[in-house]
């Protein structure tokens, strides 16, 4: 599974957005998953929008080259990220 | 665009003629003074170049259509002038200091819609200079110093009835290919760190100041263009062996210098208005609103270090649970979010420029930069209020390593069981850093006048409050028939 990873611009992130990352990383080692940095003209099984907050900086409105498109706004979101993941690869 | 290594090596490539304490600095790159200042630029180039950043730090050119470092970007939308904004505070917090690209980008877009205007107006040829000029810069991700204030003399006087007519910037000079030109611009942000220096005038001017009414860019290293460093407060503890806990910020930092241009040639293809003075002043008012909407993101930034730092020297004291303490916290929180929220409000409210890029609020522009002048002043105050007069009163960190001295420093400094004495010193330097060290430059002084002075904000406020709409909306209330 590919999966393109876009961040917000991380002006005033409410938790340590590169750490949750490397974390679900870490944990979804079971799973076939390449993580690959988000490019608008590529296409991705899904992809993983990080924002620092709740703040729309990064509209979800512009992921159309994706089946599935996961969005984090706090570290928690991160854990139901990666049970959806699961089961989504199930 | 370049990494942060090819910057350097950038600048290495340029001949400038730096002076600093008297002498020549031979090696501006390496010298342990400048250096803080050119890691802070560095910065730019180095999180642009990291995914988790990039959303902010890079955007698509409306030249050329490559990815390009924010920096050198014209403004295409609200959504860009925001962002920018986002940009400058997150910048802010990786350094602490002033970080000195902005105010290119300022430059950048206000000559950029101003150059349109004059060719309409007259039927020169100035945008396309500049769109060939920028373009180059977008494409190299150089530096570019944007340079406005002249030293102006005697305040009284018009550029023109200056006794030294070189108290402000202007042609001495005009031949086939170009002009040449004589004077200086004082308290140049970031000069020392950029490829090239984009020259504007400083006050709107009337017909008989043509000479002063000037723009262009030139590469920093041109002949005839020297500069003399700046001096900060403390500087020069960066030239003590091992310096580290004493600089409260040893790897980031800001500086300026007085630039003096002594006859110095530019080429028509580098001139972007010359003696269209009508024009000086819609310059001059689209730089300083850009810039003032500048402060909304950077100073910011610095501001969450400065709060961080003092929650942190509250919590080596035992002082945090204290109500007061908290109280001052979310003061400072409270001051510094007001700014954000300024910065963020003059670019929604934006709009497009005749030549297409985008224009912030002016008179929003102008009331927060206005809040600048004082809200980080206020932060600082507090800060230094809660850190305790250890922060100006602690021994040197030669004493600390000295080992006769070492265990009564660290037997009567010591705070909450946990911290080293060292942790305690070092976030109390960083808040003598921001407050009245060499980033004090950065966050206060040049809070106060940079940009422009608290008095240029109250003009343009002035012009711009809609005073007569505002007494109509009060007849119309209070029933007062006209």
């Amino acid at each position: 599974m590919k999966i393109g990873l876009k961040y917000c611009g991380g002006c005033n992130p409410v938790y340590d957005r590169t750490a949750a990352v490397e974390d679900l990383k870490s944990s979804l080692t079971d799973l076939n998953i390449s993580f690959t940095p988000y490019r608008g003209d590529d296409t991705y099984d899904a992809c993983l929008l990080v924002r620092g907050c709740n703040r729309n900086c990064v509209s979800d409105q512009k992921f159309s080259n994706c089946r599935r498109l996961f969005t984090a706004v706090c570290r928690e979101d991160f854990d139901i990220i990666k049970k959806e993941l699961h089961a989504w690869s199930e | 665009m370049m990494t942060r290594e090819e910057y350097f090596e950038s600048l290495r490539k340029l001949n400038l003629k730096v002076y600093m304490f008297g002498k020549r600095v031979e090696n501006p790159v390496d010298d342990p003074v400048i250096r803080p200042s050119l890691n802070s630029i560095g910065m730019t180039y180095e999180l642009a170049n990291q995914p988790e950043y990039e959303d902010l730090m890079t955007a698509t050119s409306s030249l050329n259509g490559q990815k390009v470092n924010r920096f050198t970007h014209l403004h295409q939308s609200t959504e860009d002038l925001v962002k920018k904004v986002k940009m400058l505070r997150l910048l802010g917090q990786k350094t602490g200091s002033c970080f000195q690209r902005c105010v290119g980008m300022d430059a950048n877009n206000a000559v950029f819609s101003t150059t349109y205007e004059i060719d309409q107006a007259h039927g020169t040829n100035y945008h396309e200079n500049f769109k060939k000029f920028l373009n180059d810069v977008q494409l190299k991700d150089l530096v570019v110093d944007g340079a406005m204030t002249d030293p102006k003399g005697d305040r009284s006087l018009s550029p023109s009835k200056q006794p030294d007519p070189d108290c402000y910037l202007h042609v001495v000079e005009r031949r086939p290919d170009g002009v040449v030109v004589r004077g200086a611009k004082a308290h140049q942000t970031g000069i020392v760190n950029s490829h090239e220096v984009l020259v504007m005038p400083t006050i709107a001017m009337k017909p008989e100041d043509k000479d002063y009414a000037i723009s262009f860019a030139v590469p920093t290293d041109t002949e005839g263009i020297f500069m003399i460093y700046g001096r900060q407060s403390c500087d020069t503890r960066k030239l003590e062996e091992g310096a580290d806990i004493d600089l409260g910020n040893k790897n980031f930092g800001g500086h300026e210098a007085l630039v003096i241009f002594d006859n110095v040639f530019v080429p028509n293809e580098r001139i972007f208005m010359n003696g269209e003075t009508e024009f000086a002043g819609m310059l001059v008012e689209r730089f300083s609103g850009y810039h003032r909407q500048s402060y909304g993101g950077c100073k910011v930034g610095v501001g969450d270090v400065l709060i961080g730092a003092t929650a942190l020297a509250a919590d080596y004291n035992g002082a945090a649970k204290a109500s007061h303490i908290k109280d001052k916290l979310i003061e400072m929180t409270h001051l510094n979010e007001t700014l954000y929220s300024c910065g963020v409000a003059c670019s929604c409210e934006g709009c497009p420029t005749k030549a297409g890029n985008y224009m912030i609020d002016l008179l929003l522009a102008n009331v927060c930069k206005q809040n600048i002048t004082r809200f980080p002043y206020e932060i600082a105050r507090l800060a230094e209020d809660i850190a305790g007069g250890l922060m100006v009163t602690c021994p040197s960190e030669t004493d600390y390593n000295t080992a006769e001295l070492k265990p009564y420093i660290e037997k009567y400094l010591v705070g909450v069981e946990g911290i080293s004495v060292e942790d305690r010193m070092r976030i109390l330097r960083l808040i003598e850093n921001i407050s009245l060290g060499t980033a004090a430059v950065g966050y206060r002084t040049e809070s106060m006048h940079g940009a422009g002075s608290p008095q240029a904000q109250r003009i343009m406020i002035s012009r711009q409050s809609n005073l007569e709409q505002k007494k109509k909306l009060a007849k119309d209330i209070a029933n007062i028939k006209d």
